[in-house]
């Protein structure tokens, strides 16, 4: 018996070793395979992905502010069509793109749809023979545990390439703790992006950059557009699936947008509600054709132009939603319902869908920001009217700050004396950016419901380029330590102390005098100056603050074991760098000054150095586009020597240049030099 | 790093007022009435706008604070901090740090009382030994203008309380208020000044004359550790300083 087992045991051992040098056999050669397959895959992609440099412009705290972000796309036409992320185009006013052979190349904007995230550039010089294309997966056939690539510029850092699984092919962002009418609500205020649509779930690792990159198979299609992923970190992804992303992308570059149609009503799916068929009406929009056809929530749709309907998941609700939207627009629907168990017939004639999202518009003279009001966007946040400005941001201390009352975020301006605004262009034909006609203006204003009148004082605002100056207080220009009678007792110095000088300025009062590193300051006009510690020398400073200008002040110094009485003229102080004559260089989006005599001693610049400091610059401004950085000594300009802001000025003058001729700066930054350039096509708008 | 809210909880200090009189009541109001009716009219509401901005990223909040009337030409004096907003450590910045950093005030507003317009202001120069500045109003209206007389002044000495007028903000009707401290001691470094407790702002003694400029003195001294630091000392120095350097100010206004 024992053998018996013993020769089993053998058999099933020698079976066992034999069954996992096959399998390692087979996983070895699997994975070979799928190697091969993803080289192949990416070759089909990763040469047509491209990172995207957006300059775009953002409302902040009531003003327009240029700053520069990134993202990725691809390239799926000839004509150099690239598909990316409509959040990443948001706001953009210009795009460069980087392609795969390190060229950059400027591209405009062909069209952007909030709604599924997918917006499309094109690139504006095309090469004789078109660009070579990635191709779109012409059906969502992916499954969980599908192997994928995702492709793009993660923090910028252009063409990465990170591999994963699908998690879930049609995920919608909905947990197993939410109602499904949660899903819409937390889509965004504004823009309710995935309404329409399910994503694909995956874990190949994504971050910012990566939005809009393509998410690969191992056939080399683009199967999803990368647009979400976890901002924790972590392994979750979404992506939005090929055939959505393709459709929408062939709508923007025929139409610039995407037509759809709007009924007006939401629904969900009979998941708990014990019915079998059919899909519940959730809500019905006010005056929508779904209201007029006399749509209530709570009806039970259960046949469309005589065709049977039934939703009975969460995620069939976007599907659903999206084939409404896909109807011609003007198109009639009969949708047979169930109310209280009678069936009716309702007839709904679509609209055009109504843009989630109106145009922006910043009027600078008020400070203040404004989105042009949607009926999507009065909804979401209750107001009673769908038509005027909404405030977005009001920047404190201008005038839209201090009118009477003043405005706040979320105030609704729809009449400006009594002539109704409603629009960017009602706006901007008053023209208050140059003053306007009247010198206050009585603004209406919807404020959680009320009515108010709001005036506002429209006068051009005052130049705020004047400098702050410190009183002009007397300088000998010394620094010094304190010396405490312990310390003078140990260096042979003064009985009792003094100040000991550390640093003559090159030129100063003192300079002139012949006072000199070492001596020990005893007296001042004759009195002595209390030392105190090491609390430095302020004692001493505060007092020679205090002399009369351009009147000798007598030194008592300690210098080599002897007093010596020296007399020095104090002058005024130099000027703090709040005091220096600055500039905006509006058409770079440039903050200079000149440079002072403390920027020289505290940043090492020779006394005979020329130059201007940048103080700020508009990250997404020309300025910053040339990437002149705040706290640059600008040396040159096109070679030739800034010696201060008026000459900075007139080298830079916009008028006395020909747009796109070359702009080079050669600045100072930390102790060594650099060349920086203006790109011409940055100036001229490419 | 958040500016806004040190220099909220400094501008806040400003206003705090300790919990004790020497005198009786009756004694009390009757200082208080007096030096309402002598200098309320001089004292007024200035708001103004603190921007700052770290790498690029600028920020801004709406602030006021009390100022007084010091000159028929529409000096308005006020704490150094309004026009010249700073932080403790500021002082000990690099240099490339502070480049990159900006702090400043704009958007000066100067509020009477019973007006409902504001005057718009700009700054004209600061001390910063008394930790004071100097707006000036742009267009004044010499009717509202009602300065306080820096001749009119008194030598503080250990002991005294001092009476500071304030004025409040709209929400409160911009309303005239008396605060006060006492004169604790008096100092040669880092400078010739005395020491108080209490609220800060231009002090009067109980007569309505001018003692000096109460202002909250930072020790910016790079031998001091952040950690290490005592809490600001409220410096008082005398009016005689105060109206010279006003003057000067003023002579700056006339020289442009």
């Amino acid at each position: 018996m024992r053998r018996h087992i013993g020769w089993l045991g053998s058999l099933v051992l020698a079976l066992g070793a034999s069954l996992a040098q096959a399998d390692a056999g087979l996983t070895a050669d699997a994975a070979a395979s799928t190697q091969a397959r993803m080289q192949v895959a990416r070759d089909a992609v990763l040469p047509y992905v491209v990172s995207i440099f957006v300059v775009r412009e953002d409302a902040v705290q009531g003003r327009a502010e240029l700053r520069v972000s990134s993202g990725s796309g691809t390239i799926i036409s000839r004509d150099g069509h690239v598909a990316t992320n409509a959040h990443v185009t948001e706001n953009g006013k210009r795009f460069r793109v980087v392609l795969a052979d390190k060229r950059e190349l400027s591209a405009i904007l062909v069209g952007e749809d909030a709604l599924s995230d997918i917006a499309v550039l094109k690139i504006r010089d095309v090469p004789e023979g078109g660009f070579p294309f990635a191709h779109f997966a012409t059906e969502n056939d992916l499954q969980a545990g599908d192997v994928v690539m995702a492709m793009g510029a993660p923090w910028g850092m252009a063409h990465s390439v990170s591999q994963g699984v699908v998690n879930n092919p049609e995920r919608l962002l909905l947990s197993l703790f939410q109602d499904e009418a949660d899903y819409e609500q937390q889509l965004g205020q504004n823009q309710p992006t995935a309404r329409f649509y399910a994503w694909i779930q995956h874990d190949a690792s994504i971050s910012p950059g990566n939005s809009g990159g393509p998410l690969v198979d191992l056939r080399g299609r683009i199967v999803g557009i990368n647009t979400r992923g976890n901002i924790m970190g972590g392994d979750m992804a979404f992506a939005i699936p090929a055939p959505v992303a393709s459709r929408i992308v062939a709508d923007l570059i025929t139409y610039g947008a995407v037509p759809r149609s709007f009924f007006g009503f939401g629904v969900r799916s009979l998941k708990r509600s014990g019915y079998d068929r059919g899909v519940l009406v959730s809500s019905v929009i006010r005056e929508s054709p779904a209201a007029q056809a006399g749509l209530e929530a709570g009806d039970r749709i259960i046949a469309i132009d005589g065709q049977p309907v039934t939703v009975a998941e969460p995620e069939q609700v976007p599907p659903f939603l999206r084939r409404l939207t896909e109807r011609k627009i003007g198109a009639t629907m009969v949708v047979t319902l169930l109310r209280n168990g009678d069936e009716r017939r309702a007839t709904l004639v679509s609209t055009e869908y109504p843009p989630d999202l109106g145009h922006d518009l910043e009027v600078k003279a008020w400070g203040v920001t404004f989105t042009e009001l949607t009926p999507n966007i009065a909804r979401s946040r209750y107001l009673g009217r769908e038509s005027g400005l909404l405030v977005t941001g009001v920047l404190p201390g201008k005038r839209a700050a201090t009118a009477h009352p003043p405005w706040l975020v979320g105030d609704v301006v729809h009449a400006i004396d009594g002539e109704p605004v409603a629009t960017r262009t009602d706006m901007l034909a008053l023209d208050l950016d140059n003053g306007g006609a009247a010198p206050r203006r009585v603004v209406s204003i919807e404020r959680n419901g009320a009515q108010l009148l709001s005036v506002l004082d429209a006068k051009p605002a005052r130049d705020e380029g004047k400098k702050l100056r410190e009183l002009p207080k007397a300088w000998i220009g010394i620094e010094t330590q304190p010396i405490t009678a312990t310390t003078a007792a140990l260096i042979q110095g003064p009985l009792g102390g003094g100040y000991r000088v550390t640093r003559v300025y090159e030129d100063s009062p003192a300079d002139k005098s012949g006072v000199q590193v070492g001596d020990v300051l005893t007296t001042l006009a004759g009195a002595s100056v209390p030392v105190s510690g090491d609390i430095g020398d302020e004692p001493l400073q505060s007092r020679i603050r205090e002399a009369l200008l351009d009147e000798p002040l007598s030194l008592g110094l300690w210098r080599g074991g002897q007093t010596v009485q020296v007399s020095v003229v104090p002058i005024a102080a130099p000027a703090p760098a709040s005091a220096l004559k600055s500039r905006m260089i509006d058409w770079l989006d440039l903050g200079v000054r000149n440079i002072g005599f403390y920027d020289r001693v505290s940043r090492g610049i020779a006394a005979d150095s020329k130059g201007v400091i940048v103080e700020s610059v508009a990250p997404g401004g020309l300025g910053g586009l040339a990437h002149l950085a705040a706290g640059d000594v600008v040396l040159r300009v096109n070679g030739e020597v800034v010696t201060d802001i008026d000459r900075f000025e007139q080298l830079t003058d916009r008028k006395a240049r020909s747009a796109g001729t070359p702009l080079s700066f050669l600045v100072l930054r930390g102790s060594r030099t650099r060349l920086l350039y203006l790109d011409a096509d940055w100036e001229l708008g490419r | 790093m958040k500016p806004f809210f040190r220099i909220a909880v400094m501008l806040s200090a400003l206003l705090v007022a300790p919990c004790w009189a020497s005198e009786s009541d009756e004694e009390t109001q009757a200082v208080f009435a007096h030096l309402l009716k002598t200098h309320a009219d001089s004292v007024v509401r200035v708001s103004f706008v603190i921007v700052s901005a770290f790498a690029g990223q600028e920020q801004r909040q709406e602030s006021s604070v009390t100022g007084a009337i010091v000159d028929a030409s529409g000096l308005v004096l006020v704490p150094k901090l309004v026009v010249d907003p700073s932080f403790p450590g500021m002082g000990r910045m690099s240099a490339d740090q502070k480049l990159s950093f900006k702090l400043e005030s704009r958007d000066f507003r100067v509020h009477f009382a019973g007006q409902d317009q504001p005057f718009e202001a700009e700054a004209l120069t600061t001390d910063a030994d008394q930790g004071i500045a100097w707006l000036r109003i742009t267009t004044p209206d010499a009717k509202l203008l009602k300065p306080i007389d820096l001749k009119r002044r008194a030598t503080a000495q250990p002991g005294m309380a001092y009476y500071v007028l304030e004025r409040l903000e709209e929400r409160y009707g911009n309303a005239p208020i008396v605060s006060w401290g006492v004169v604790q001691g008096t100092v040669s470094v880092p400078q010739q000044a005395h020491v108080g407790t209490g609220a800060a702002g231009l002090a009067f003694n109980a007569e309505g004359d001018v003692l000096g400029y109460v202002s909250m003195d930072f020790d910016d001294s790079d031998s001091a550790s952040m950690t290490a630091r005592q809490s600001p000392r409220m410096l008082l120095t005398p009016a005689t300083r105060l109206a010279s350097a006003t003057q000067r100010a003023k002579s700056l206004l006339d020289a442009e």
